[in-house]
């Protein structure tokens, strides 16, 4: 008779690093100096660096002081030079945030036999050992492996000889497992022996060793997150199961002091193996004597802190503990340095930690007087190179246009700044359902998109890229905000609703009324969403209530089928229900794409090289239902721009002013909605 | 011819053979005692990663009845990309769910509202299901029961009331998916008077939580100077930086 084989994690035979810290921690024992010999240690705590090396913003060009390791490592100078023993850490996020990161790894990926430009800095400013956070796999496991100089054992992940150039410190993961071997993708602990300066009962100081055991969490959300990376490659295990399985593992190997170098923030839901922030859950295994903690990207201790998760029982946000864990959270971008200060007593056989001397700090690189403190002048000189390139990359062509693509009169259905958007979300979209969803090749693949810049903040507020080269920086330009591509599943009645619903942008026009009327409502322009294709055709009739304004909508030439199925490309706002488009909401999701619609966008026009008006930039799907008013019809726009709406055969607009007597920079326009 | 053996070693074989009849008997035993949780859950996760051995394991315990392994086979299969794999993870969130695991009611209404290869979308099944797991103690349940009443689907009306009244249960137990929705009713009217300042406590509720379509809509609202916010520089980079990261690590779904 069968019965079910058990599966047994084999973890006899452990990473090399881990094997080799083993073998170091049974060496020495007696540190040969009597008891009651006193020692103190800082311990230093970066987090969430996100590759933000320099005080510099890669999207505005600009120096940005408020951020960056330059100046993070001068908070650890300053840390070691009040500390007779310092031990500096990292939590995590290292290698992922900003265009230096993206040209690293995306743009002109880094060669094995040289070291990432945030490890670099790292290595100079002696790091002492690491954690991985979430956005290390942001890249995939092949990038991880070699920026890391690991040797995974996972499917999908070749290996040389010797592994690639990395950071010079250990890191320590010990929730996240090989599918492929069971066992753990990086040393899940490595225990340190840290020479420390200790003072003796009688006064004198000797140097001595103490052993510090890092273990390292990430959260096990990674497998949503980077889901496409980690699917069937790598699992992981819940944090308090791991801890209470290597904790006692690392005392028992000689660890004098256990610090946790976890990932995340706290939650005191019920425990769960999977949950994001366990933290507060990970703090009750015994045997920890301290938590580097982050991801939530906030500072703690802090008194003032108004965030939920330090305003839980059992967290002191005015001393850093967590159930009595000493605990701290630098903040992010490098803006902060956590310390915690340990005061450690030797009993005769081993270090232990009086917690009565300990202290814990996040601190801020701004000075009381707003000001920064100063960078630390070996930094920019070891990276010159990397940002130097990354500033050339993000000025860099990525391709022409023979038209001034701009949204001064996209709420008129003017599409020269959308059209592009929509055709990138297309080609991306059909690209992945062939690839990827077999089951829906079939449907049409449309896309919607909203001028996102409109007006509302004044005549500056308009996107505005003129013909010739465009660049990395105009991308921001014709796609603003941070969201990514979603594609949805949709019928044709769903589309109707969509529309009608974009159609509330419009006020209703009295066609009788003599006097003025405004034809935009306070409905927002970046809900305005519009197709622009030649598929796809649609009247929009604003003498109509809303609800009721979507007229001759048709596909391909025949009224759209309520019933027939379509796929729509858009954003992750719309698809999660943003702007309450009825219908409209994940369930309806086939695809939440990872990719940014901006670096969507990017690569589309660097994969067309050239954008011409007649391809990209004036296919209208939409125009107004036509009708005569007595009175006019009125909208605001920048001033001076009506050659533009001339040039884009929007020849039923006029001017009224050059100022609407505001400062906002606007004109009033009108629209003769009969033409 | 067997060798004579000394007095000792009969007590040494004896004793091996008693411990082979022991664990023998354990292992007997072993198929009429289902699984704990922690060694399903255990199976889940290898079954996840396609672990062959640990979906037998799965396989088995439903098969012997454990409602756990039915709803963890389930679970894994209906998220395989095969129609087949879908078709039979359905029967055992199906089995389950029978067997009154609300856990499993919440996901086979879950796959029935949305659909799947081969499987059109069936809302009203699926509400049914949702409406059994919520008052099975799965608060997650009142978000997509929240769902179908914010839309027609067929044979049932929209009712922005009911499903204002779901999605707020939902919100009120911590989902920042819920939170965001309500916030979309509450701020733009729908089903209730639009009220921005209850619309924003619920975005920075599930903005606390990392849901970065709850940032994206403080930091437009910052903006915009709407919701109560003004424009602020500062506040602006920060939500900036908040709608961007938090798309990498978004909140569980319900």
């Amino acid at each position: 008779m069968n019965h079910p084989q058990p599966v047994v994690l084999r973890l006899s035979v452990l990473p090399l690093a881990l094997a080799s810290a083993l073998l170091a921690a049974c060496g020495a024992t007696d540190p040969g100096i009597p008891s009651n010999t006193k020692a103190t240690l800082a311990l230093l705590e970066t987090t969430d660096l996100h590759t933000n090396v320099m005080s510099y913003d890669y999207f505005k060009l600009a120096e940005d002081k408020s951020l960056g390791f330059e100046r993070t490592a001068t908070l650890i100078n300053a840390a070691r030079a009040e500390f007779p023993n310092t031990m500096l850490l990292d939590n995590g996020d290292t290698i992922q945030g900003t265009a230096l990161s993206d040209y690293q790894s995306l743009v002109s990926p880094l060669p094995c036999n040289q070291t990432l430009a945030m490890y670099k800095v790292m290595n100079l400013m002696k790091f002492e050992g690491g954690g991985i956070g979430n956005h290390e796999f942001n890249y995939g496991l092949p990038f991880l492996n070699q920026v890391t100089g690991s040797k995974f054992d996972v499917d999908g992940v070749t290996n040389g000889a010797a592994p690639c150039a990395g950071p010079s410190f250990p890191q320590a993961l010990a929730n996240v497992y090989s599918a492929k071997t069971k066992e753990p993708l990086f040393a899940p602990y490595h225990i340190i022996t840290k020479n420390v300066s200790a003072t003796q009962p009688d006064g004198k100081t000797v140097m001595t060793a103490v052993k510090v055991g890092i273990i390292g969490f990430t959260p096990p959300t990674i497998m949503a997150w980077d889901k496409r990376w980690l699917d069937g490659k790598v699992y992981t295990a819940g944090l308090v199961e791991t801890a209470t399985k290597y904790i006692p593992e690392m005392r028992s190997k000689g660890a004098d002091v256990v610090v946790v170098i976890s990932h995340g923030g706290l939650d005191n839901t019920a425990y769960d193996p999977t949950m994001e922030n366990g933290n507060w859950h990970l703090s009750k295994v015994p045997g920890i004597d301290a938590m580097l903690i982050g991801h939530s990207h906030q500072v703690f201790p802090d008194a003032a802190s108004t965030s939920a998760q330090f305003n839980l029982p059992g967290v002191d946000k005015v001393k850093g503990t967590v159930n009595g864990v000493p605990t701290v959270m630098a903040n992010y971008w490098g803006k902060h340095l956590g310390v915690i200060k340990l005061d450690l007593v030797f009993d005769g056989a081993k270090w232990a930690v009086n917690s009565a001397g300990t202290k814990v700090e996040a601190r801020s690189a701004q000075n009381a007087d707003k000001t920064y403190v100063a960078v630390e002048p070996t930094i920019a000189p070891a990276v010159a190179t990397e940002h130097a390139a990354t500033i050339q990359y993000v000025k860099t062509p990525i391709g022409t246009t023979n038209f001034n693509m701009h949204s001064y009169f996209a709420d008129l259905g003017e599409v020269s700044a959308i059209e592009i958007v929509n055709q990138a979300q297309a080609d991306y979209v059909s690209t992945y359902v062939t690839a990827n969803l077999p089951q829906y090749k079939t449907l049409p693949v449309l896309s919607i998109s909203a001028p996102f810049k409109s007006g509302f903040a004044g005549g500056n507020d308009y996107t505005d890229v003129a013909s010739g080269n465009v660049a990395i920086n105009n991308a921001a330009d014709l796609y603003l905000y941070p969201n990514t591509v979603y594609a949805l599943r949709v019928q044709g009645k769903d589309i109707k609703n969509w529309l009608e619903t974009a159609a509330k942008r419009f006020n209703k026009i009295d066609p009788n009324l003599t006097t003025d009327q405004p034809l935009i409502s306070s409905f927002p322009g970046y809900n305005f969403d519009m197709f622009t294709s030649p598929d796809i055709k649609y009247e929009i009739d604003v003498t109509q209530a809303e609800g009721s304004r979507i007229k001759k909508l048709t596909y391909k030439g025949v009224d759209l089928d309520p019933a027939a199925y379509f796929i729509v490309a858009t954003n992750n706002y719309r698809g999660s229900g943003g702007g309450n488009f009825p219908g409209i909401d994940s369930t309806k999701v086939i695809y939440a794409s990872p990719d940014a619609n901006r670096d969507v966008l990017i690569s589309y026009i660097k994969t067309l090289k050239t954008l011409s008006l007649a391809k990209n930039g004036s296919d209208r799907s939409w125009n107004f239902t036509k009708v005569s008013t007595n009175g006019r019809v009125t909208f605001k726009s920048a001033p001076n721009k009506l050659s533009l709406a001339t040039a884009a055969g929007l020849t039923n607009i006029s001017s009224l002013n050059n100022s609407d007597g505001t400062t906002n920079n606007l004109a009033d326009y009108a629209i003769d909605l009969s033409k | 011819m067997p060798r004579k053996l000394r007095p000792g070693q009969y007590t040494l074989i004896s004793l091996a053979a008693l411990t082979t009849l022991v664990v023998a008997g354990v292992f007997w035993q072993y198929p009429t005692r289902l699984p704990d949780a922690a060694q399903i859950e255990q199976w889940g996760v290898l079954a996840g990663v396609q672990d062959k051995e640990a979906t037998q394991s799965l396989h088995r315990a439903a098969d012997q009845g454990s409602a756990l392994a039915a709803r963890a086979l389930g679970q894994v299969l209906v998220l395989r990309p095969d129609e087949a794999a879908v078709q039979e993870g359905q029967r055992w969130l199906q089995r389950a769910a029978l067997a009154g695991d609300a856990r499993a009611q919440l996901l086979l209404g879950k796959l029935l509202l949305k659909g799947a290869p081969g499987m059109p979308a069936q809302a009203l099944a699926a509400q049914a299901w949702l409406e059994a797991a919520f008052k099975g103690g799965q608060p997650g349940a009142a978000h997509y029961l929240g769902l179908i009443h914010r839309q027609d689907v067929p044979g049932q009306a929209r009712s922005p009331e009911k499903a204002l009244q779901w999605l707020e249960e939902a919100a009120k137990a911590g989902f920042a998916d819920s939170q965001f929705l309500l916030g979309q009713m509450v701020m733009t009217g729908d089903g209730t008077a639009a009220d921005p300042v209850r619309a924003r406590k619920w975005f920075e509720a599930a903005a606390e939580q990392d849901h970065p379509e709850a940032n994206l809509q403080l930091l437009m609202a910052y903006t915009r100077n709407e919701l109560g916010l003004k424009r602020n520089a500062e506040a602006e980079t920060r939500q900036w930086m908040e709608a961007q990261h938090s798309l990498r690590h978004r909140p569980a779904a319900p």
